[in-house]
């Protein structure tokens, strides 16, 4: 490596990691004010959890991100599995278009018009609303994931058991499904980290009663700088770099693939 | 032995539920934001108008026809708001996209040029931050940017600056926010490209005379376009849409699609109008959608 | 061989990756115009060599000196030494006439046109100059490598297993025709091969390589005769080996060896002290029968047109394959004794 690429990293890297560090550090600063360091401190993770509609919305996220994960996992996996291993369909263009348009479509067009038919069938909205909404735009996700490790997968193991007498049901089950674990796991980290983090669909699917963490994140990052919700966001940063490692520790151990 | 029919059954059984679900809640929610794009403003509830009256049978579809009208999008096009708008998020989108290729492509050469073992650990710093949360890695540059905020403060105390500058609240802190959420996107699929390419490509160069720079501009960047226009895809599409970054690090004339939308929606209350938006922002990205397709495949493959 | 001032010259050359010594101390002199192999399986350091002379690898230790200067610390652009790749890394966005006029920089338009012109009709691929390398045969691609790093006209030329990706047929023929180049052109060409009869049928001299050791150093008949272990003697072709241990001088170059079956003689290379434990090497088309000899029986004999390829054992279970001329018949099965004209054997350290 030349001292142009190291730079480029050493400053790419900086500048991805620069402001979660800043958040970091002054989630533990006694002061309030960010260009004053008042000591050390954990005062602020202390209101947190004292912040009684915090804690509501952040186990609202959580109960939506695990039904919207589960959900999101099992329509993308049977949309890989058909893709790639059903080539040919009437309506695969179709099916394609389908799930992938939700990753690349802004969310806030995916927000409105979901509630504009939300209202137009008369759905009370609330937290099925949100699990709907990010079900939908997780799918895609999900489908990528397992895809490629479809493709990667030796068809060879599935023709086997088919040789061997297993019917295309048994095959799935036994065979395919097994191998493709981790990639499914994976999808479904993806899924739930998406749908914890998503703002835009759920401010517009959400009813009374069904404030998710980035909602309530966001009426008070709108009111400026907030030490409590630096405090909220190291622990989130935490959480979801934990479970990042964790899971690519899992594929690799489990497909001896890279991380 | 599985029959031909069988396996056929199974197939179509496993494509039916996804099928279903977003025709249901992707592509049936669409059709209703395009009619009611359509339909006038109302003092009603829901509040708009036409409202389809599914009993009335086919006078009842004959009357929401005619009621239909295009105002919303005469209005679009005629009121300067969302001209502005409009064109204020392909200007964003598109300058905060060369800048993410200007930047992304010196970081991802990097990466791909980094030693064998190295190389996804330095992958994986550079996604963990896609998987952290985008509201809270956009709001720390609040407290970056704000005029009493750290910037501000180096700057003053490194004596480059007299005064703070004014930074959050500008089209720079909204070009700094979308250069920074997207720069992952912009860096994974070129550096996909690149570190498939064959080495001895760049060696032969070498060989041949041509010096590192001429290495880079003959032979690596031309062989990384696909992924340069991969990224570009992935970046510019959402970004068109954009709501978070610049209403939060943006300055009140920062009009992009996404934010007028959304306060069409939450602050005037007009529906038909904010459909409308909706309508035309999808307008706009299907172009580049289908245009990027088969390269946006090729990106797919982030972790 | 080489003349005074050789025009490649490597003194103490290593290569170390971490622990791993992958080329250790080479010394080797390159005169103009030759034509040089460096033979030996993958993974002995013969490609760490050529990249080193062409400046991929920075040398651990040691010195290239090129025409008499030093280029050892020059990057490889640098470096009036110009390289065909292994992949031969054409470049897929670039026409066939672009690859070869990649390096001509240097060079006025007219020039580099007739230049890139003149290496096309060199490699007999004149109209090609608009295709893509894609839409090549594998030939073809290993012709418009090989102009692309003529095209520069170097005084010396680095092919890295040149013909490795040519199917057998293609490959006699590219050989004849590499050769032929060569000598038209006086390039010295330094070829990294892992196929000893594509090295003998090129190379004025080769360089055995083994484990990061150039362990000789020869033309083709040479290596071939005189080999200097075992490893050299059976890679460049069927070898018999006969223990033993060393006896007296038997006269110039010659000495006795004591085998489990009586004595032999054959040439001695290096100085061994008696009683060492040895072999003798002696080529299947070296070995007579008939005759005062060591005594053998014939298992199998197979008639394979323009000779006849026995198979032997000696009392003590050692097997030995001979070849001769088929006169008179196969004779299978029969005792007899076997022999060999001591300037056709050599002893070599077990």
């Amino acid at each position: 490596m030349t001292v142009l690429t190291r730079s480029a990293l050493i400053l790419g890297l900086g500048f991805l990691y620069a402001p979660i560090a800043v958040l970091i550090v002054y989630s533990f600063n006694a002061s309030n004010l960010v260009t004053v360091w008042g000591g050390l401190s954990t005062q602020w993770y202390a209101a947190l959890f004292a912040d009684g509609p915090l804690i509501a919305a952040a186990w609202v996220s959580l109960r939506v991100a695990i039904l919207s994960s589960v959900i999101a996992t099992a329509l993308g996996t049977l949309a890989a599995l058909a893709f790639e291993r059903h080539g040919r369909f009437r309506g695969r263009s179709l099916l394609t278009g389908l799930v992938f348009g939700p990753m690349v479509m802004p969310e806030v067009m995916i927000g409105l018009s979901l509630l504009l038919m939300f209202i137009g069938i008369g759905l009370d909205r609330g937290i099925a609303t949100i699990v709907i909404g990010h079900a939908t735009f997780c799918t895609g996700f999900v489908a990528v994931v397992v895809s490629a490790r479809l493709r990667g997968l030796d068809r060879s193991l599935e023709e086997a058991a088919a040789d061997l007498g297993a019917g295309p049901w048994r095959v799935l089950t036994t065979v395919t499904l097994p191998l493709l674990t981790p990639a499914i796991l994976a999808g479904a980290l993806l899924a739930f980290t998406l749908s914890l983090d998503d703002l835009v669909i759920a401010s517009f699917v959400s009813g009374p009663g069904a404030t998710t963490l980035p909602m309530r994140l966001y009426s008070q990052v709108r009111l400026g700088v907030n030490p409590e919700i630096n405090a909220a966001s190291t622990l989130l940063v935490g959480l979801v770099s934990t479970a990042v490692l964790g899971a690519s520790w899992l594929t690799a151990r489990r497909t001896g693939d890279r991380p | 032995m599985a029959s031909p029919r069988q396996d056929r059954t199974v197939a179509r059984l496993l494509r039916l539920p996804p099928l279903l679900w977003l025709c249901a809640f992707f592509l049936l929610p669409f059709a209703i934001t395009l009619k009611i794009s359509l339909s006038e403003p109302a003092t009603a509830i829901p509040p708009y108008f036409p409202v389809l009256d599914w009993q009335g049978g086919l006078d009842g579809w004959s009357s929401f026809l005619e009621a239909l009208n295009f105002t919303n999008f005469l209005t679009l096009a005629r009121d300067d708001l969302y001209q502005a708008a409009t064109l204020g998020s392909l200007f964003y989108a598109g300058a905060a996209t060369l800048l993410l290729v200007a930047l992304g492509t010196p970081i991802a050469y990097a990466l791909a040029q980094a030693p064998r073992r190295w190389q996804p650990l330095l992958v994986a710093l550079v996604v963990v931050p896609f998987w952290t949360s985008f509201l809270i890695r956009i709001y720390a540059w609040i407290a970056i940017l704000k005029q009493e905020g750290l910037l501000n403060l180096v700057l003053l105390k490194l004596g480059l600056i007299a005064h703070p500058l004014v930074i959050l609240n500008t089209d720079a802190a909204v070009m700094i926010g979308l250069v920074y959420a997207y720069l992952p996107f912009m860096v994974l699929p070129l550096y996909a490209v690149m570190d498939r390419l064959d080495p001895a490509l760049r060696e032969a160069a070498a060989d041949l005379g041509a010096s590192p720079t001429r290495v880079f501009w003959t032979v690596t960047l031309p062989l990384s376009l696909p992924g340069i226009v991969a990224g570009a895809g992935l970046c510019f599409i959402p970004m068109v849409g954009e709501f978070v970054i610049p209403d939060l690090l943006g300055g009140s004339e920062t009009l992009m699609l996404g934010r007028v939308l959304w306060s069409e929606f939450f602050s005037n209350r007009d529906w038909p109008l904010a459909a409308a938006v909706a309508v035309l922002l999808l307008a706009i990205v299907v172009g580049p959608v289908v245009l990027f397709r088969d390269s946006l495949r090729g990106g797919e493959n982030r972790p | 061989m080489a003349s005074p001032a050789p025009l490649l010259d490597i003194r103490g050359l290593t290569k170390r990756f971490g622990d791993y010594v992958a080329v250790d101390g080479i010394d080797l002199a390159l005169a103009a115009g030759e034509f040089f192999c460096l033979l030996g399986p993958s993974g002995c350091g013969k490609s760490t060599l050529l990249r080193m002379i062409a400046g991929f690898e920075p040398p651990s230790a040691g010195t290239i000196h090129l025409a008499g200067s030093d280029i050892t610390a020059l990057p490889p652009h640098r470096r009036p030494v110009n390289m065909m790749f292994q992949s031969y890394a054409l470049f897929p966005h670039m026409s066939v006439a672009a690859n070869i006029g990649y390096g001509l920089k240097g060079l006025n338009r007219v020039e580099a046109g007739a230049r890139t012109l003149a290496m096309l009709r060199l490699v007999r691929l004149e109209g090609f100059g608009d295709r893509r390398p894609d839409t090549l045969s594998g030939g073809q691609r290993q012709r418009v490598a090989l102009a692309r790093a003529l095209a520069r006209e170097p005084n010396l030329l680095l092919l890295d297993e040149p013909l490795g990706a040519l199917d057998r047929g293609l490959r006699e023929e590219t050989q004849g025709e590499l050769r032929a180049i060569q000598r038209r052109l006086g390039t010295s060409f330094v070829v990294v091969t892992h196929d000893p009869e594509e090295a003998m049928m090129l190379a004025d001299r080769i360089g055995v390589m083994e484990r990061g050791r150039l362990v000789q150093v020869g033309p083709p008949a040479e290596l071939y005769r005189r080999p200097v272990s075992r490893y050299v003697a059976g890679l460049l072709g069927d070898v018999n080996l006969i223990p033993g241990r060393a006896g007296p001088e038997a006269g110039e170059g010659v000495r006795e060896v004591v085998t489990a079956h009586g004595r032999v003689r054959a040439s001695s290379g290096a100085s061994l002290a008696e009683g060492a434990e040895v072999v003798v090497a002696v080529r299947p088309e070296s070995l007579v029968l008939g005759g005062e000899g060591l005594p053998a029986t014939v298992d199998d004999a197979v008639f394979l047109g323009d000779r006849v390829r026995r198979s032997l054992t000696l009392p003590d279970g050692t097997v030995l394959r001979a070849s001769a001329a088929p006169a008179g018949g196969l004779g299978a099965g029969g005792a007899t004794s076997v022999r060999f004209d001591p300037a056709d054997a050599v002893i070599l350290p077990a």
